[in-house]
């Protein structure tokens, strides 16, 4: 089998297994994990090895890639900050600030067209490394105040 | 509050969960702000004498917090999953599927646990350390297969709240998934 094909047989395993709900980070470790044995087994079989030793190789290969490269992505320093931007955002989340912020926008904007969008999305340039989780709670925040 | 209807056990596996989640992952946490902080502001600009060995310290306690996260996040639904297609599914072939999908997820998880505390015992004798201060991988391997492991529990029990009650209870909420 050729490495394309294999890829692109991986690819649509891994579309089968997310339209099945199959949490992300899961699906892909299924899909690399078989996808290594395979492509290990075709690699050797390929130069000649027999099938039951090639097939051996690939399973030690992807059953130490499945150690390695879990330590290596819980270990990855450039993640290092996202924990603590999550932090930020909860502590700026509690104390009101993000409430405040928007606040201040929806009186600046909220009278426009589009108004509402607008102020959802101004505070956040504001302070950048709380971009992505105070986007999350402003939004959660404006659902609340539409509903009421 | 955890619905009523849930069995002793997995009430007690929601409060395990959480207190790791919450006091252990909050520690770590706050320990990592704290001493990145201290490093860079006090002892880099200030003092101009940056602590040896910081980052290894940071970089281990990132472990740490993403051990006590797996397993929370999965049982607290943080885990992303897509749902195009689940209204286009019967309800017996969306809960069957789960009940299936659950049980091949705690395999794989089972044997990521098994191979950790493979690599977890070879660790040592590879090597495998910090780069400064030459702390030993060995026991953050450890704690990744246990975190893998209580995975395994959240799992297995997703799959039974599924065939007994149709739906999975979130901890904490009135929430079903």
């Amino acid at each position: 089998m050729s490495m394309p094909l294999l890829g692109v047989l991986g690819l649509l395993m891994l579309m089968v297994l997310l339209g099945l709900r199959f949490p992300v980070a899961l699906s892909m470790i299924f899909v690399g994990l078989f996808g290594t044995i395979a492509a290990t087994t075709n690699k050797f079989y390929l130069v000649g090895m027999d099938f039951d030793k090639a097939f051996d190789r690939g399973i030690r290969t992807a059953m130490s890639n499945l150690s390695g490269e879990t330590f290596e992505a819980a270990s990855n320093y450039n993640l290092l900050v996202i924990p603590m931007f999550v932090l930020m955002g909860n502590l700026a989340g509690v104390s009101g600030m993000s409430s405040d912020l928007f606040n201040a926008a929806y009186r600046w904007m909220g009278h426009m067209r589009g108004g509402l969008a607008s102020a959802t999305m101004r505070p956040v340039p504001d302070s950048p490394p709380f971009r992505v989780p105070r986007l999350r709670l402003l939004s959660r925040w404006v659902a609340l105040h539409c509903r009421k | 509050m955890v619905d009523d209807r849930l069995p002793a056990w997995l009430k007690t596996l929601d409060r395990v969960l959480t207190g790791l989640a919450l006091f252990g992952g909050g520690a770590t946490l706050v320990f990592m702000v704290f001493v990145s902080s201290f490093n860079v502001v006090v002892m880099r600009k200030v003092l101009n004498s940056p602590v040896q060995g910081v980052e290894d310290l940071l970089i281990l306690s990132l472990v740490i917090l993403v051990a006590f996260a797996i397993p929370f996040g999965g049982r607290a639904g943080a885990h992303i999953e897509i749902e195009i297609f689940e209204s286009r599914m019967s309800a017996g072939f969306a809960c069957w599927s789960m009940v299936v999908l659950r049980l091949v997820a705690g395999g794989l998880m089972l044997v990521m646990a098994y191979q950790l505390v493979l690599a977890g015992q070879k660790s040592t004798v590879f090597g495998e350390t910090t780069q400064q201060l030459l702390i030993s991988y060995e026991p953050f391997y450890y704690l990744l297969a246990l975190s893998a492991g209580l995975y395994v529990l959240v799992l297995l029990s997703d799959a039974f709240q599924l065939l007994k009650y149709g739906s999975i209870q979130l901890p904490g909420s009135e929430e079903t998934s």
